[in-house]
């Protein structure tokens, strides 16, 4: 995707490539391009390895022994350039990459590697029964809208693409995306973006609306998760084709 | 009989220095700035940093925008009734003349907001005695503030991939950051988890806009919203003043702190205390904090931030070095690790004093030592920056 002409930020299509190893599976994606800023993030985890991986030290939730480690946290801003040299923070960017590890039930069952019982999977993972329904907000993601999400089209597995109220009061959503990398492994992408305001009532004003960046934020996801790439060993590629063989019979 | 229309920011009219070494004419028009910004300038742009050179290339195209500026005429030339004396028509142009060069001098001496992403310079243009041609004077600079709307206070993590605004909680045996000014939330919770080590460590999220209240110069002149969150700050604590917690507070979140533990009665012996880039008078914070029992262990105090020193933490340590000192050593006696570890401290803010507070001064005076230099404005960002 392009950016809008008076408006400048990274871009994915000009970001760096990186690569991460897993059993069975080998995950490429483009990064963008960060300015070395003060207060921003730009960590990409030094390790690249994940074959046979100690999760002690990962961050442990729930109690069937699910765990997370993060391998990306990069934030950045977009600029707009009104053509009479005043050059203004107009959006800024929050991405931020896991792994995530099934608990020893959920790799059993052998759900990543299958696209429909991973998306189910995924997709009852978003379901929270507390979640309040706004009024008037039919953009906002809900349980009755089941958060946006849909299938992510990709060559071997398909992932799952949501958007969530992260409980933070913000008027933007974030967005989200699962892919499975192995049985035991998945990769979870959160995109946190919206609009830049200046405080005080004599600031300068966002000049373009809230549907403005709700819809590019949206378009800079699609771009990112084009961008992902995984590659499965034969003997993945071969239990995979022989579950959707099983799957398609009953 | 223009003063009117001269800046009403800077009564200085001799502080004026040039920008940098771009903008002294050589092409476009010069540009000027007064040297009592220096300070906020450098609490507010790193010249290192690619944001910071932007800002500082904005500033400097001034030399080429403010030649560009159409001024308005408001005086129609008039043609002249017929028997209108030689004498008549030279006066009436004369006079047109005046109109017009008086017009293009209001036009050019009002104020004119120039905004840069971090920055807003307001600027006229001026030919003084000393000036080879009109010349670009900043006379203000303002701060721009801002970031996502977010909402500050305590937030929590809920369920798998939530982070949630509570409005009370039990902060039983946790560590609870406060932040610093943040323009976004997931920005302000990651930088937590760095500092406390702790993965969905509990937040209390300052956004930016407090920054402008909470500045380390500035009078405590607090806006309903900052107070509103001082008043939350100082609530949270309060239900949980009989239960053991351990609070880190970040850059200006310290400050807050410092608002809210002055309205806490009684005692905090269950709460524990350390700083991290803290942008606030310490020293009064840690007599506050101790004069209610608080617990300051360890390396209460920490100033270092992914390798990268926080400049305006820094000054604000200068401007308190001695007293901190005195403050530390006054503390209630401690034993054993604890007892190594402050001496360690205090020898480490000592070492400050001499190695970087003499850094630190020499950028809180410098706005006297701009004067009557050679230097230019950004010459001495450049030098001030790479001393702290």
């Amino acid at each position: 995707m392009i950016l809008p002409e008076s408006i400048s930020g990274p871009e994915f299509k000009d970001g760096d490539i990186v690569s991460f190893t897993f059993e069975d599976a080998e995950l490429t994606m483009r990064l963008p391009i960060i300015p070395d800023d003060p207060g921003e993030h730009n960590t990409v985890s030094s390790q690249t390895d994940f074959r046979n991986v100690d999760t002690t030290n990962w961050s442990h939730y729930g109690d069937e022994g699910n765990c997370s480690k993060k391998i990306i946290v990069q934030s950045w801003n977009y600029t707009d350039y009104d053509g009479s040299h005043n050059r203004l923070f107009v959006a800024l960017s929050f991405l931020k990459i896991c792994i995530l590890k099934n608990s020893q039930a959920e790799t059993d069952s052998l759900l990543n590697l299958n696209s429909k019982t991973f998306t189910a999977h995924y997709t009852q993972s978003l379901h929270d029964p507390d979640d309040d329904e706004p009024e008037n907000r039919p953009d906002w993601p809900t349980l009755s809208n089941n958060y946006f999400a849909k299938t992510v089209k990709k060559e071997v597995l398909d992932g799952l693409q949501a958007q969530l109220d992260s409980g933070s009061c913000d008027e933007f959503p974030t967005l989200m995306a699962f892919f499975p990398l192995n049985k035991q492994f998945s990769l979870q992408i959160a995109f946190d973006f919206g609009s830049y305001h200046y405080f005080g009532e004599s600031a300068p004003k966002n000049p373009y609306s809230y549907e403005f960046w709700r819809a590019l934020g949206l378009e800079l996801f699609d771009d990112l998760l084009s961008y992902v790439h995984i590659e499965y060993s034969p003997e993945a590629r071969a239990i995979i084709k022989e579950l959707a063989e099983k799957q398609t019979a009953l | 009989m223009f003063l009117h229309n001269s800046s009403s920011h800077i009564k200085d009219i001799g502080g004026y220095i040039f920008f940098s070494k771009n903008t002294m004419g050589r092409s476009g028009r010069p540009v000027k700035i007064h040297t009592d910004l220096f300070l906020d300038f450098f609490s507010a742009v790193d010249p290192a940093s690619s944001l910071g050179q932007s800002v500082i290339r904005d500033i400097e195209s001034l030399k080429i925008i403010a030649t560009s500026h159409s001024f308005p005429f408001p005086v129609a030339e008039r043609e002249c009734r017929p028997g209108t004396s030689q004498r008549e028509i030279q006066g009436q142009k004369k006079n047109l003349e005046i109109q017009k060069a008086m017009s293009a001098y209001r036009e050019n001496r009002r104020e004119r907001p120039l905004n840069t992403s971090s920055v807003r310079a307001f600027y006229h243009i001026h030919q003084k005695d000393e000036d080879k041609c009109p010349t670009v004077y900043i006379s203000e600079i303002q701060i721009l503030r801002g970031g996502k709307k977010t909402v500050g206070g305590l937030y929590e993590k809920k369920g798998a991939s939530k982070f949630t605004k509570v409005e009370s909680s039990n902060l039983e045996g946790k560590t609870v950051v406060i932040s610093g000014a943040t323009n976004s939330l997931p920005k302000a919770r990651e930088n937590a988890e760095i500092i406390s080590k702790q993965e969905d460590v509990p937040l209390f999220y300052c956004p930016d806009s407090v920054a402008e209240d909470l500045g380390i110069w500035k009078k405590n002149r607090l806006t309903s919203s900052t107070k509103k969150l001082a008043k939350e700050l100082e609530k949270t604590i309060k239900d949980n003043q009989k239960r053991k917690v351990s609070w880190i507070a970040e850059g200006e979140g310290a400050a807050l702190l410092a608002h809210a533990v002055k309205a806490i009665p009684n005692s905090l012996e269950t709460h524990s205390f350390k700083f991290y880039n803290a942008r606030a008078n310490l020293p009064a914070l840690l007599q506050d904090l101790t004069q209610k029992n608080a617990r300051l262990e360890g390396e209460f105090i920490d100033y270092e931030l992914d390798n990268t020193q926080d400049r305006t933490a820094l000054l604000a340590m200068a401007s308190h070095n001695q007293k901190l000192v005195q403050v530390i050593g006054g503390l209630p006696r401690v034993n054993g690790y604890d007892d190594i570890t402050r001496r360690y401290l205090k020898q480490q803010i000592e070492g400050l004093g001499i190695a970087k507070t003499s850094t630190s001064n020499s950028v809180l005076s410098k706005q006297q030592s701009l004067r009557g230099g050679s230097q230019t404005f950004v010459d001495l960002l450049l030098s001030s920056n790479k001393g702290a």
